[in-house]
C-alpha cells in the first residue's frame, strides 16, 4: 500500500495543482505544493527503502492478462536506483525552479506538469510489467511535450516540442509494436502469456525470446524506443531542439532523467538481448556513432545551453556503447560492472551544469560563449561550481566522472567479438570521440570565465544562493564519490547486481588502480582534447561557413516539414478537392464498384416482379412515387419542389403500413409534417432564384452523374430484394438458435418459458426464464425503452447535439452582429466578399435576410384554436398506450412538436406569446435526465443501468395500464425529441 | 409486393444520389432527405416480409408461436433513424441558411485556396 501511495502521490499533486482555486491562492503555491509532494515521496521511498526485508517490495494486480498487461511494481535493483535518482534529483530541481521561474509565469501548469512527469517517470522505473512500463513511458513523453512548449508564444518552443513528440512517440509505437511481438512469441511457445512481460519472466524465458526466428526484428523494435527516447544516433536531433523549455525542465526531463528512460530499457534488456551479435551491432553502433555526433556538434554551438544539449547526446551515447561493450557479458563470470554508476555520474554533474548555464543566463541575459568572457570576478561562485563539474564531465581524477571514464574505457577494452570491425573500431571511435569531451568540457569551463569580457553591454552578477544550492549539492556529491568512491560503490552495487542481473561483479572500482594502458589513454585524451579546444574557434568559423549543414536535423526536416505535407497536400487535392459534388462523386463511385465486385463473387437473387398484391395499388404507387420524384428532381420553382417532398414522405409512411411498420408509419407522418415546415420556412428565407441558371450541357459528367446514381440504386434494391427473401426471426431456419430478434419477440410482454427444462427444451439457455420482459406487447417500442434503451439514450442525445448545433449557429451570429465592434467585423467582411467576387457592384449589397413568420391565413388560424388541443390529448394517448399498441415517447413528441407548430405558424407572436417564447431548449436537459436518471434508479437498487421494472395500474378510460419504469424512460424521450423539434422550428421562424 | 419496396428503393436511392451529386445545396439538402427515404425502405427490407406476417405487436400475453411476426429489430432502428435524420437535416437547412447570409451563394464549390491561406 506504501508503495502503490509512493507511485500515486505525484500525480495526486498534479491533479491537485490543476484542481485548486488559483485565483485565490498565491503564486508560490504550486511550488510549495510540489515541494511538499516531492518531500514525501523522498519520505515514502526511504521506508520503502530500508523498512522491508530482504526480498524486492512488490504490488501485482490483473489488469489485462490477455496481452500480458498487469498492474505489477517492483523495487528491485535498478528500480529502486531510479527512483532516488528520479525523486532525489527532482527535489533540488524543483527548489531551483521556485528561484529560476518568474513566479507568475503560468506556475499551476508548469508545476503541475512536472509532478505529473516526475509520477510518470517513477511508472516506467518501478513497472515490473514492460507494457505497464510502456503505458507510464508515453506519459513521460507528453508531459515532456507539455514542458517543452512551456512558452507556447514562442514558435521555436512549439516546433521543438511537436519534433520531441513526433520522435518519441513514433519511437514508443516501435516499443508497443516490440512488446506486443513478445506476447505473440510468447504465446506461440506456449509460455504463460499473463505473465510473460514481467521483467523478471522475460529474463527468465530468454532463450524462448533469442532463439525465436522473428528475434533481430523484435529487439530492433525495441531498441527503436530505446534510442528515440535516448536522443541516439539518427534520431538525436530532438533533444537540441528540447532546450526550448525553462532550464529546470531541461535540467530534469532532458538530462537527469526522462531521457535516461531509453538507457534505462536498455539496461532492462541488456541481460536478455546482450548475447546477440546483433545488440552489438546496433547499441554499440548507435552509442559510438552518437557520442560523435554530439560531441562535435557540441564543439560547434554557440549557445552554452546547446552545447550542454549536444554533449548530453554525446553523453547518452557513450552510456548506450557502454551496454553494447557488454556483448556476450551478461552472463558470463565478468557481467558488465556498475552500469549504473555511470548513470548517476551523468544525471549528477549534467543536472547541475544545467541549473548553472541558467544562473549565467539569470545573470547576463545571454547564453552564448561567444559574447562572455571575464566572468570569473563578477560570478565566482558559478565559476567555481562550473569548474567542478566540468571536470566530472571531462573525467579529470579525483571526480565522480573520472570513475566512470575508468569503466567505461576498461569496458571498451575489454570488448570480445570475432568480427574485427566491431573489435577494433568501436573503442577506437569512442575513444576518438571523448577528445570533443574534454574539448568542450574546456570550452564551457574557461570561455565564459576567462579572458576579457567580451561584449561591454552585459552587465553580469551573481546568482542568488536559492539558486545555487542545488548545483552546489549535486556537485559535492560528485566530488565526495570520486574522493571516495567505496560510499557509492557498495549501494551501486548491489542495485546493480539485485534481481536478475547474473552473478555479483568481483570488479573493484578505485581511481590509480590501472596506471597502465587505461592511465595512458587518458593522458592522450586531455593532451590533444586540448588541441582540439583551442582549434575550437576555427572548426566553429568552418562549421559555419559551410551554413550549418546539419544533415541529419535537416533529414528531420525534409521528412516532416517538406515530403509530408506535401505528399499530404498531394492526397487531399487529388482525393479530396475543394468541390462536393466531386467528393460525392468520388466516393460514390468507389462504394458502387466495391459492392458490385463484392456482389459479384455472391449470388444474389434478382427482384422480379411479382403481384400478390392487388397489382392497381403497386404499380398505382410506383406512378404516384415516380411522378413527385421527377417534380423534386426538374422542377424550377424552390417551393413546388419543396412540396412535392411532402407527398414522397407520406407515401414512404404507406409503404411503412404495408410492411407491416405502423410505429414507423405513424412516425414517418409526423416527421414529415415538421419537415415541411422547415423547408417551407428555408423556402421563404432565400431569394427564390436561389437556383443557379442551367449549366451548360456537358455530356460525359451529367451521362456519369446519371449511371452512378441508378447503379447506386440498383445495388440498394437488389440487396433490399434479397432481404425481403430472408427468413422471419420466429421461421425454421433459426428454430433453436436464440436470435436476439426472436428473443425480443418472446420476452417483450414476459418470459417464453415457466421452467428451465421447457427452456432448454427449446434450445435456449436455462436462465431464459429469468428474464421478466419487458411488460409489453408493441415490441418495438419495447426495444426502444427496455432492450435497447442504452441505444435510445445515445441517439436521443444525438438529437439534441444536432439541436444545440442549430442553436449555436443563430446565436453565434446574434451576439456577433449585435455588439458594435461584431457589426464593423461583419461589414468589413461584407465589404471583402463584394471586392473579391463583385468588383464592379453588380449585385445589391448582401444584407442578412429579413425573416419572419409568413402571414397567417384565416381558416388556418381558426383551426389553430381547435386543433393542437386535440393532438395534445391525442399525444398523451398515443404516449400511453405505447407499450401495447403503436405509440411511445419519440411518435408522442413529434405528435405534440406538429401541435405547437400549428400554434407557432398560425399565430402572430403578440398573439400567442406563451408558445413563441418558450424556451423550448430547456426540455432537452430535462429529457435526458429523466432517461438517465430511471437508469441511475437501477444502478442504486443494484441492477445494470437502464433495467426496467413494471406494475400495472387500473385507470379511469384507460383500463388497465401498466405503469413501468421504462414509462419514465420514455417520459424522458418525449420531452428531448419535444424541446429539440419546437426549438429547432422557433429558432427558424424567429426574428 | 417485394418487387414494388426494391423498385422503390431503387428511385429513391437513384434520385437522391443523383441530387447529392449536384453543386447547390438546395438540391443537395433534398437529396439527402430522399436518400434517407430509400434507405430507411432498404433497412425495412431487413425485416423480412411476406404476405400473411403480422407487424410487431403481440397478439396475446403468454408464450406464443412468433414466427408470424415481422423482424421488429429493423423497425426499431429505422424508427430512431428517423428522428436522427430530422435533426440532422433541421441542422443541414439552418447551416444553409447561415452560409447563404455570409456568402451571398449556395454553390457547394470552395474557392480555391490561395497561398496565404493555406
Amino acid at each position: 500500500m506504501l508503495f502503490v501511495t509512493f507511485l500515486l502521490l505525484p500525480f495526486l499533486g498534479a491533479v491537485l495543482a490543476f484542481l485548486l482555486p488559483r485565483d485565490r491562492l498565491p503564486a508560490s503555491t504550486p511550488w510549495v505544493l510540489t515541494l511538499v509532494t516531492t518531500g514525501l515521496c523522498l519520505v515514502l521511498l526511504a521506508g520503502l527503502t530500508f523498512g522491508g526485508g530482504e526480498a524486492p517490495v512488490a504490488v501485482h494486480a490483473a489488469w489485462m492478462p490477455q496481452v500480458g498487461l498487469n498492474f505489477s511494481i517492483w523495487l528491485d535493483g535498478p528500480a529502486l536506483f531510479f527512483a532516488w535518482l528520479v525523486v532525489g534529483i527532482g527535489f533540488l530541481i524543483f527548489f531551483y525552479a521556485g528561484f529560476y521561474m518568474d513566479p507568475k509565469d503560468s506556475p499551476w501548469r508548469f508545476y503541475g506538469t512536472m509532478l505529473f512527469f516526475m509520477g510518470s517517470m517513477v511508472g516506467v522505473v518501478v513497472s515490473r510489467n514492460a507494457m505497464l512500463m510502456f503505458l507510464f513511458w508515453e506519459l513521460t513523453s507528453i508531459s515532456s511535450f507539455i514542458l517543452i512548449g512551456h512558452w507556447h508564444e514562442k514558435a521555436t518552443a512549439r516546433a521543438g516540442a511537436l519534433r520531441a513528440l513526433i520522435v518519441t512517440g513514433s519511437g514508443g509505437l516501435c516499443l508497443l509494436a516490440g512488446l506486443a511481438a513478445l506476447v505473440w512469441i510468447a504465446g506461440a511457445s506456449g509460455l504463460d502469456v499473463a505473465s510473460c512481460l514481467e521483467w523478471d519472466q522475460l529474463w527468465e524465458n530468454r532463450a524462448v525470446y533469442t532463439g525465436h526466428a522473428a528475434a533481430p526484428w523484435v529487439l530492433l523494435l525495441l531498441l527503436l524506443g530505446a534510442f528515440t527516447k535516448s536522443a541516439q544516433f539518427p534520431f538525436h536531433f530532438w533533444l537540441p531542439g528540447a532546450m526550448e523549455a525553462p532550464t529546470p525542465v531541461s535540467a530534469f526531463l532532458h538530462a537527469a532523467t526522462m531521457v535516461k528512460a531509453g538507457i534505462y530499457l536498455l539496461g532492462r534488456l541488456y541481460p536478455i538481448y546482450s548475447d546477440m551479435t546483433l545488440w552489438l551491432w546496433l547499441v554499440g553502433g548507435a552509442g559510438v556513432l552518437t557520442m560523435v555526433v554530439g560531441g562535435f556538434m557540441a564543439m560547434v554551438s554557440r549557445d552554452l545551453k546547446q552545447l550542454l544539449a549536444h554533449s548530453t547526446v554525446s553523453q547518452l551515447g557513450l552510456l548506450t556503447a557502454y551496454y553494447g561493450f557488454g556483448f556476450a557479458r551478461a552472463g558470463s563470470e565478468a557481467p558488465l560492472p556498475l552500469d549504473l554508476m555511470l548513470v548517476l555520474s551523468h544525471a549528477l554533474f549534467k543536472g547541475a551544469l544545467f541549473m548553472i548555464v541558467g544562473v549565467i543566463d539569470h545573470g547576463c541575459h545571454t547564453r552564448e560563449w561567444t559574447r562572455l568572457g571575464g566572468l570569473r570576478r563578477t560570478m565566482p561562485v558559478t565559476m567555481a561550481l562550473t569548474l567542478v563539474g566540468c571536470a566530472s564531465m571531462a573525467g579529470v581524477p579525483l571526480t565522480f566522472g573520472f570513475v566512470a571514464k575508468e569503466l567505461f574505457l576498461k569496458a571498451s577494452l575489454a570488448l570480445q567479438t570475432d568480427v574485427a570491425l566491431l573489435r577494433y573500431g568501436l573503442p577506437t571511435v569512442a575513444i576518438l570521440a571523448s577528445l570533443f569531451t574534454v574539448a568542450y568540457c574546456l570550452r564551457m569551463a574557461v570561455s565564459p570565465f576567462f579572458g576579457k569580457p567580451r561584449d561591454p553591454e552585459i552587465h553580469p552578477h551573481e546568482g542568488g544562493v536559492g539558486l545555487l544550492i542545488s548545483p552546489a549539492l549535486l556537485l559535492v556529491l560528485c566530488l565526495a564519490a570520486g574522493l571516495y568512491v567505496p560510499i557509492l560503490e557498495r549501494p551501486l552495487a548491489a542495485m546493480t547486481n539485485a534481481g536478475f542481473y547474473g552473478t555479483a561483479s568481483s570488479f573493484v572500482v578505485g581511481f590509480f588502480h590501472h596506471a597502465d594502458k587505461l592511465l595512458a589513454i587518458a593522458a592522450f585524451l586531455f593532451g590533444v582534447g586540448t588541441l582540439v579546444f583551442l582549434a575550437g574557434g576555427w572548426l566553429l568559423a568552418r562549421y559555419e561557413a559551410a551554413g550549418s549543414p546539419a544533415i541529419f536535423r535537416t533529414s528531420y526536416e525534409l521528412l516532416f516539414d517538406k515530403w509530408i505535407p506535401a505528399f499530404a497536400g498531394w492526397l487531399a487535392a487529388t482525393v479530396q478537392p475543394a468541390s462536393l459534388s466531386t467528393n460525392v462523386m468520388r466516393t460514390l463511385l468507389a462504394a458502387v464498384v466495391l459492392l458490385i465486385a463484392a456482389g459479384l463473387s455472391a449470388s444474389f437473387e434478382l427482384p422480379r416482379a411479382d403481384f400478390d398484391h392487388p397489382p392497381v395499388l403497386a404499380i398505382g404507387l410506383g406512378v404516384l412515387i415516380v411522378a413527385c420524384l421527377l417534380l423534386v428532381l426538374m422542377h424550377n420553382v424552390a417551393l413546388i419542389r419543396v412540396i412535392a417532398m411532402a407527398p414522397l414522405g407520406l407515401f414512404v409512411a404507406l409503404l411503412f403500413q404495408i410492411f407491416k411498420a405502423p410505429d414507423l408509419a405513424l412516425t414517418q407522418i409526423l416527421v414529415e409534417v415538421v419537415m415541411l415546415v422547415v423547408l417551407l420556412l428555408l423556402v421563404f428565407h432565400l431569394p427564390q432564384q436561389m437556383l443557379p441558371p442551367r449549366r451548360p450541357f456537358r455530356l460525359p459528367w451529367r451521362v456519369l452523374r446519371v449511371a452512378l446514381a441508378l447503379a447506386g440504386g440498383a445495388v440498394l434494391a437488389v440487396l433490399s430484394h434479397s432481404g425481403f427473401a430472408r427468413d422471419l426471426p420466429g421461421g425454421p431456419t433459426f428454430a433453436g438458435e436464440p436470435r436476439v430478434s426472436r428473443y425480443y419477440l418472446e420476452n417483450s410482454k414476459q418470459a417464453a418459458f415457466e421452467t428451465a427444462e421447457e427452456a432448454l427444451a427449446a434450445g435456449y439457455p436455462a436462465d431464459v426464464r429469468y428474464h421478466h420482459g419487458g411488460g409489453g406487447k408493441n415490441v418495438v417500442n419495447v426495444i426502444l425503452v427496455d432492450f435497447r434503451g442504452f441505444d435510445t439514450l445515445g441517439e436521443v442525445a444525438v438529437l439534441g447535439i444536432a439541436g444545440l448545433g442549430v442553436l449555436c449557429l443563430f446565436t453565434l451570429r446574434r451576439t456577433h452582429a449585435r455588439s458594435p465592434e461584431g457589426r464593423a467585423l461583419a461589414l468589413r467582411e461584407v465589404q471583402r466578399v463584394n471586392e473579391k467576387f463583385d468588383p464592379e457592384g453588380k449585385v445589391r449589397t448582401p444584407v442578412v435576410p429579413r425573416k419572419m413568420w409568413p402571414a397567417p391565413s384565416l381558416i388556418v388560424s381558426e383551426m389553430a384554436r381547435i386543433v393542437p388541443g386535440l393532438m395534445l390529448v391525442l399525444a398523451v394517448v398515443l404516449f400511453l398506450s405505447g407499450h401495447n399498441s403503436p405509440g411511445g415517447g419519440f411518435i408522442a413528441g413529434l405528435l405534440a412538436s406538429v401541435a405547437f407548430t400549428t400554434v407557432l405558424v398560425s399565430f402572430r407572436r403578440r398573439d400567442a406569446q406563451p408558445v413563441h417564447d418558450f424556451d423550448y431548449l430547456r426540455l432537452l436537459p430535462l429529457g435526458l435526465t429523466f432517461a438517465i436518471g430511471t437508469g441511475l434508479v437501477a444502478i442504486v437498487l443494484g441492477l445494470p443501468f437502464l433495467t426496467s421494472g413494471y406494475t400495472y395500474v387500473h385507470l379511469p378510460f384507460f383500463g388497465e395500464v401498466e405503469f413501468a419504469s421504462a414509462a419514465l424512460f420514455d417520459l424522458g424521450v418525449f420531452l428531448a425529441v419535444l424541446g429539440t423539434t419546437l426549438m429547432i422550428i422557433e429558432r427558424l421562424g424567429r426574428d | 409486393m417485394a418487387f414494388l419496396a426494391s423498385f422503390v428503393v431503387f428511385v429513391f436511392v437513384s434520385a437522391g444520389l443523383y441530387l447529392l451529386m449536384k453543386r447547390n445545396l438546395f438540391e443537395v439538402l433534398l437529396g439527402t432527405i430522399v436518400l434517407s427515404h430509400g434507405v430507411h425502405l432498404f433497412l425495412l427490407s431487413m425485416s423480412g416480409w411476406r404476405a400473411g406476417t403480422l407487424p410487431p405487436i403481440l397478439l396475446h400475453d403468454g408464450p406464443h408461436d412468433v414466427s408470424v411476426y415481422v423482424d421488429p429489430l429493423p423497425q426499431a432502428l429505422i424508427l430512431t433513424a428517423i428522428v436522427i435524420s430530422f435533426g440532422v437535416t433541421s441542422f443541414l437547412v439552418v447551416l444553409m441558411m447561415r452560409g447563404y447570409e455570409e456568402t451571398e451563394s449556395l454553390e457547394a464549390t470552395e474557392e480555391p485556396r490561395g497561398e496565404g491561406e493555406a
